[in-house]
């Protein structure tokens, strides 16, 4: 039986150059995709950066987050000032003149002594 | 850089620089490794457009599957043929129920030189005989007096003990004997 497997051993089947060709196609595409997914895989932050909007909506957002603290802070005494130009001051009373020509009257009075 | 650069490196090495991205290794490991998963499908299948469908699928889990590779578990050439040996047995169950003449006939797969006329003949007789053998003692023929492989390793790719390899080798070996003693004239042998 040696003799058998000797010469199966000598004669073993090649591959054709063509497989040969596939094979390292396919690790060059799998080698290809592994590495891909390595770089392409964002951290936490990345991430949070890209469903944001990427760099431009991170600035806007900072820019309108600042400009609400400082309406927030700076902005309280024009506040103030415009309530009180449309609502008057607290302590401001009116005065109500509900019978006018009673001032006719006293006048009269205080006249004739 | 040239082949012989990284050819007396280890298999589960080579494989981690692949992982990482190296084209060289993937260039040496498809040469070290192609030509034995091939032959040893070719083997088992005794088709070589088969062979070649089987051996490219095992490579490819092989590429697959290097990102997770951890060595010392398993050799890389263990590993790949246990799973040429279940691809092949896949294409076998499926091949099965077709009719006998539809199956081609075994390649020698060499080159017909004068010298290696002879060879050529044994070692197609010896394929017809092995695909004649049930498809385990096949296996554990092929892996032990073909590939080479020692009883612990061929009894880790088929996952049974040692001693059932010993055991389907020699049932194996019985056969072949029986199947090859009728054409030894043709072959070659001259009784005295």
């Amino acid at each position: 039986m040696e003799d058998f497997f000797g010469a199966a051993r000598r004669m073993a089947p090649e591959p054709s150059p063509a497989l040969m060709a596939r094979v390292l196609e396919d690790a060059r595409a799998v080698q290809a995709t592994s590495v891909r997914g390595r770089v392409a895989r964002p951290g936490l932050l990345a991430q949070l950066r890209e469903a944001l909007g990427g760099w431009p909506a991170i600035g806007g957002l900072a820019t309108a987050g600042v400009m609400g603290l400082a309406i927030g802070i700076g902005a309280a005494t024009g506040l103030g000032d415009l309530t009180a130009a449309l609502l008057g001051q607290p302590g401001d009373a009116y005065l109500v003149d509900l019978m006018p020509e009673l001032d006719f009257d006293i006048a009269m009075d205080l006249s004739e002594g | 850089m040239p082949f012989d650069a990284q050819s007396d490196v280890d298999d589960h090495i080579l494989l981690r620089r692949f992982a990482a991205g190296d084209d060289e290794a993937a260039r040496v490991l498809t040469l070290r490794l192609t030509p034995r998963v091939f032959a040893h499908a070719m083997r088992l299948l005794g088709d070589r457009a088969e062979a070649e469908d089987v051996a490219q699928e095992a490579m490819l889990r092989l590429w697959r599957i290097a990102p997770e590779w951890r060595a010392g578990e398993a050799k890389v050439s263990t590993w790949l043929y246990r799973v040429t040996a279940n691809l092949a047995t896949d294409r076998l169950r499926k091949r099965r129920g077709v009719a006998l003449d539809s199956v081609p006939e075994p390649e020698d797969g060499a080159p017909s030189a004068a010298e290696g006329l002879q060879d050529a003949a044994r070692a197609a007789a010896l394929q017809a005989a092995l695909a004649a053998l049930p498809e385990r003692q096949r296996q554990a023929v092929v892996l032990r007096h073909i590939e080479g492989l020692g009883n612990p390793e061929i009894a880790g790719i088929m996952d049974i003990s040692a001693e059932a390899v010993e055991s389907l080798i020699a049932r194996g070996k019985r056969a072949l004997s029986a199947a090859l003693s009728g054409r030894r004239a043709e072959l070659g042998y001259h009784d005295d």
